[in-house]
Parts: structure tokens; C-alpha cells; sequence
């Protein structure tokens, strides 16, 4: 960590409006995470979830057999991956028989892993193993029905993403299929719904398909294929879910509304800049361009509703080399007022800590100090009560993944 | 002691009253009659997500703030419980029984949050243990009346 930054006690001082559990996740999220051998010794495969079948991979660059997360006492999830020793992670060790986080070989917290849902060792009639299927957060059904972004297939992804990279791994390592099938996903949710308790929400995210008559119509069509089989097992047209898409057009949107019972839709433009999103999200910038997401997603309101529409940025990512803002001030400056413009048509931005992985264009950088991140987070959630936007589908239960919407609870 | 008193609170005719405090530093009381204890800790299962004790007792974990807990007995003794919210159980397989438990109690109900939290101190506040304390912590709070010759003969 550059000396220019804060470290965690000093931003804690300076920002004490800012829960330091949610502080610390988000450093986690920064800095990520190593567990040590006791930590490890402590797993359960009968009872703990083991990583492996998330959309993104670790930092490590190992899948399988670690925790896939944990939980900090106030039931925040902390979702960061396994990091290398070398790049200064945070530490989960076994003292005393308890799991615990440390840092510099102080005990800061008691951390639980997560439970392993009763349905992931079970398989559905065709073989599958459901894990494959379906994943689990601590209570929201995780499907990513195509784990393959088209945007690769001419090398304009966005920058930060290894998702096709994950894939080859995921094929490789876990036998991970790039598509499920609609038949297999109806008998793992039903499978998952027995379970008293657990799951509050399903979301579901693919990588981008621009095939069709209309651009991403093909991506539709797939959706709403597995979210009919989804809805099979539920008594109510409707069930609290979130659909993680392309930007998708007014038409597309309503096909997909009318059709489904999903109740909910983010559409991530990972950046609040147009000249970044240019640079960064090449595939974004010319099957969409800037103007043309933002203006989806105020569409997406009168559909879904206020509240019920967001978008995700790649916090952080704003400030990479060689194209990004050059400094800090400047980058929140430009990314709150983007995002106060969106909330002020109803549409909410939640933050995910960029977490520069191996294996992307943009590897080895460093993310954003974590005043930085602290700041951009309340600034996100004051928008939200400025603009009287609930985030209840995407907030500290549902997802997880979102510093900003962790605030909710209470602010 | 401490245990005895904490296990009071599992007993139904015991009125329980938890006090959250919330943004303008305003107490909030509210009857739950969920709190219960294990003698050690106490539990407070909360049923609506969005409400506002859920709200405050967030904020009281993260930031440090106690809470207190007024606890009335069927023998019309009351205690005043200071507690701090220390964990939220939102999820896994414990949270799941407390579920369960709340499903078989109520029927098709839902739980949001199961709430632990650490007794930091527990007093008496019957009148009669209190003002045995005042008599004898704080002698000059008295009027002089009660102590004349002719009233103490009358005793």
C-alpha cells in the first residue's frame, strides 16, 4: 500500500459514520484473502460451501477445495477469493478453535464460513451435478445459464474480466459446462426449496450474447427459457429474483417481464465515464455505446419500476493505467455525478471492488485506496435516500457484493 | 445471579421491552416477546426485515451502542438489562432451526434476523430493592419528617 494512503485505523478515525464491519469487508475485498492451513483444516466439505463455481476466478488462480466465502458476525458475506501471501492479504486463521481474520498478527473478527445448501451434492435425473447448476450464496440461488461472453470472440471484453478465461479452467478442473439446460435447472431449484429458510432471492447472469434477429435476442431467448423453468416451482407468477443482463431494449425488456416471473434487472455499465466505458468495455461501447445503456436502463424503469433497476460499476477500474483518471478526487467526482444523473431516473449504482485478477488485460495493477472505496460507497447509498431508491433486491442479503447496498439495512 | 435473572426472561407471564435508540438519539421501546436466554446470551428473534428495532439494532452492533432491556416478572419485580447486539444470525443452519421453530409456532411466517446479544449489566429496579439502595447510598435524599421521633414511635 502506497504510504500516501490511509490504512484502515486511520480511515476508520476519519470516517466514524462508516460501520467499520462494513469497512473491513471492503478492505477484504481490496486487499483479498489468504487462509491458512489450521483455517483450511477447519473446513467441512460436508457442511462448509467450497469455491469453484463462481462466474469470475480467484486470484490465486486456483478454483476448488477453499471456502468460497464467509460471514462477518453482523451477517455481512464477504465474498473475496484466495489471494497470494505476497500481495498482502488479509489472513483467516484457527485460534483457539474459532475461525478468526487477522491482519499483521492481530485478531480482528470471528468469521463463519458459509453452509453448504442440502442440494449441492444431490444430482438431477440427467446426471448433473446441481452444484453445476445452480449456486449458492448464504441465501440467493446463483444460475449463470451461459458462462461464455461473446464479446471475446473478437477480444473486446471488458478489460477486467476473466469470465472465458474462468471457463477454461472451470471445463477443465470441475467438468463446468459453458450452457444449462432449462430441465436440469427446474429440478435443482425445486430441490433447493425444500430446504427451509435458506434462500431469500435467485439471480440470475450470462456472459453477453449479441446473436439474433435484434442484437441479444438470442441472449433473451435463453432467459426466458430458463426462467419459465424456474417458475414452474413457484405458486406466484412473480418470485423475488434479479436478472444480471446486456443492456437490452424496451421490447426485449417487456418480452422478458410479461413472460417471466423476474422481478428485478441490473444491467451493468461497469463504468461511469464515456470515454472509459469506450476504452474498458469495447464489446459494451460498440454493440450499445454509453449513451444508448444509460437510456436502457431509465427504460428499464417504467417497466420493472423504481427500485427495481441497476447498474454495477467496477469501482476502481476507473482509475487503471493507462486510460483512467489520474487521480482519486477526480474519479468520485466524475462517478458520483453519473450516478446521481441515473438515480435522478430512478435507476440505482451499486459498487463491486474492482479486484485486478490474473489472466485479464488489466492484471497486476493496483485497485483504489480504501478511503476511496469508503467514500464512493456512501456517496452511492446518500444517492439512494436522496432519490428514495429501495435496493432491496440487490442489498447486504440478497448479493453481498456491494459495500454501497450493505448500508441499507440501516441507513 | 446474573444467569438466574437472565433465564427470567424465558418465562411467559415476564413482560420483556426492548429500547433501541434511533437517529435523533430518541429511545424506541417496543413489547417482544421473542427475547429469551440460554442464561448467557440473549436471543431476540426479529420478524420484519425492514422495521425499525431491526434498523437500530444494526446500527447499535456496528457502532457499540448497547441497548437495555426491561424485564418484569410475574412476582412484580423488574430488572433493567444492559445488552449489546453482538451478532446477527441471518443465515445457515442455525438460523434455519430458529426458522422452523417460528414456521411451527405461527404457521406461514417469516424470520429475518435471529439477534445475540451480551449482557454487559443487570439491575434491580423493583421499587422496594431500590429504595432499600437509596436509604442506604444516599442518606441526605430524605424528608426529615420520616425520621422525627413521634412518626418512628407510631412505626
Amino acid at each position: 500500500m502506497s504510504r500516501s494512503q490511509l490504512n484502515f485505523e486511520e480511515v476508520s478515525a476519519k470516517y466514524p459514520e462508516f460501520p467499520r464491519l462494513i469497512m473491513l469487508k471492503t478492505d477484504i475485498h481490496r486487499r483479498g484473502v489468504f487462509y491458512t492451513e489450521k483455517a483450511l483444516e477447519a473446513v467441512d466439505v460436508t457442511k462448509h460451501q467450497l469455491g469453484g463455481t463462481h462466474i469470475f476466478g480467484t486470484r490465486d488462480g486456483k478454483l476448488t477445495q477453499r471456502p468460497e466465502a464467509f460471514i462477518l458476525r453482523d451477517g455481512t458475506s464477504v465474498l473475496s477469493t484466495p489471494t497470494p501471501l505476497e500481495d498482502s492479504p488479509y489472513i483467516v486463521d484457527q485460534i483457539d478453535g474459532k475461525l478468526v481474520l487477522t491482519d499483521e498478527g492481530k485478531i480482528l473478527e470471528e468469521v463463519f464460513f458459509w453452509d453448504k445448501p442440502d442440494f449441492y451434492d444431490q444430482k438431477t435425473s440427467s446426471g448433473a451435478l446441481m452444484q453445476n447448476i445452480v449456486s449458492a450464496r448464504p441465501q440467493r440461488l446463483y444460475l449463470i445459464p451461459n458462462r461464455y461472453c461473446h464479446f471475446w470472440s473478437d477480444d473486446s471484453g471488458c478489460r477486467f474480466c476473466d469470465i472465458v478465461n474462468n471457463l477454461k479452467q472451470q471445463k477443465d478442473e470441475i467438468d463446468m459446462q459453458s450452457k444449462i439446460k432449462a430441465k436440469d435447472v427446474c429440478e435443482t431449484i425445486k430441490e433447493a426449496l425444500k430446504e427451509p429458510g435458506r434462500f431469500t432471492a435467485i439471480c440470475i447472469t450470462s456472459g453477453s450474447d449479441f446473436h439474433g434477429k435484434d442484437p441479444f435476442d438470442k441472449e433473451v431467448d435463453y432467459y426466458i427459457e430458463i426462467l419459465q423453468a424456474i417458475g414452474e416451482n413457484f405458486a406466484t407468477k412473480k418470485f423475488p429474483s434479479q436478472l444480471i443482463c446486456s443492456a437490452l431494449t424496451k421490447e426485449q425488456l417487456q418480452r422478458l417481464y410479461d413472460e417471466t416471473g423476474i422481478t428485478s434487472v441490473t444491467m451493468d455499465i461497469e463504468v461511469l465515464d464515456e470515454r472509459l466505458f469506450g476504452e474498458i468495455c469495447p464489446g459494451k461501447a460498440k454493440w450499445v455505446g454509453y449513451d444508448e445503456w444509460k437510456k436502457r436502463l431509465v427504460d428499464a424503469v417504467e417497466i420493472f419500476g423504481r427500485g427495481r433497476v441497476n447498474t454495477g460499476i467496477v469501482s476502481g477500474v476507473e482509475l487503471a493505467k493507462p486510460y483512467g483518471f489520474t487521480s482519486e478526487e477526480e474519479a468520485l467526482a466524475a462517478t458520483l455525478a453519473e450516478a446521481e444523473d441515473l438515480a435522478s431516473k430512478g435507476v440505482s449504482t451499486v459498487n463491486m471492488v474492482w479486484v485486478p485478477r490474473p489472466n485479464t488485460h488489466l492484471a497486476g495493477q493496483k485497485n483504489a485506496s480504501l478511503e476511496y472505496y469508503v467514500r464512493l460507497s456512501l456517496g452511492l447509498q446518500a444517492l439512494r435516500r436522496k432519490y428514495d431508491l429501495p435496493i432491496d433486491f440487490d442489498d447486504y442479503r440478497r448479493c453481498g457484493n456491494h459495500p454501497d447496498s450493505d448500508l441499507a439495512r440501516a441507513f | 445471579m446474573g444467569n438466574e435473572i437472565l433465564k427470567r426472561i424465558n418465562e411467559k407471564e415476564s413482560v420483556k421491552i426492548l429500547v433501541t435508540v434511533d437517529e435523533n438519539g430518541l429511545p424506541h421501546p417496543v413489547v417482544k416477546d421473542s427475547l429469551h436466554s440460554d442464561g448467557e446470551h440473549i436471543i431476540y428473534t426479529e420478524y420484519i426485515e425492514s422495521s425499525r428495532t431491526n434498523r437500530y439494532m444494526t446500527k447499535s452492533l456496528w457502532f457499540d451502542k448497547p441497548v437495555s432491556i426491561l424485564l418484569l416478572t410475574k412476582d412484580e419485580k423488574s430488572f433493567l438489562i444492559t445488552a449489546q447486539p453482538h451478532r446477527a444470525i441471518v443465515n445457515g443452519k442455525a438460523f434455519q432451526t430458529y426458522y422452523e421453530a417460528v414456521q411451527k409456532q405461527y404457521g406461514d411466517f417469516d424470520l429475518s434476523t435471529v439477534w445475540v446479544l451480551k449482557p454487559l449489566e443487570i439491575k434491580e429496579q423493583s421499587l422496594h430493592v431500590r429504595v432499600k439502595e437509596e436509604e442506604n447510598k444516599r442518606p441526605y435524599f430524605l424528608h426529615l419528617d420520616r425520621l422525627a421521633k413521634e412518626k418512628q414511635e407510631r412505626l
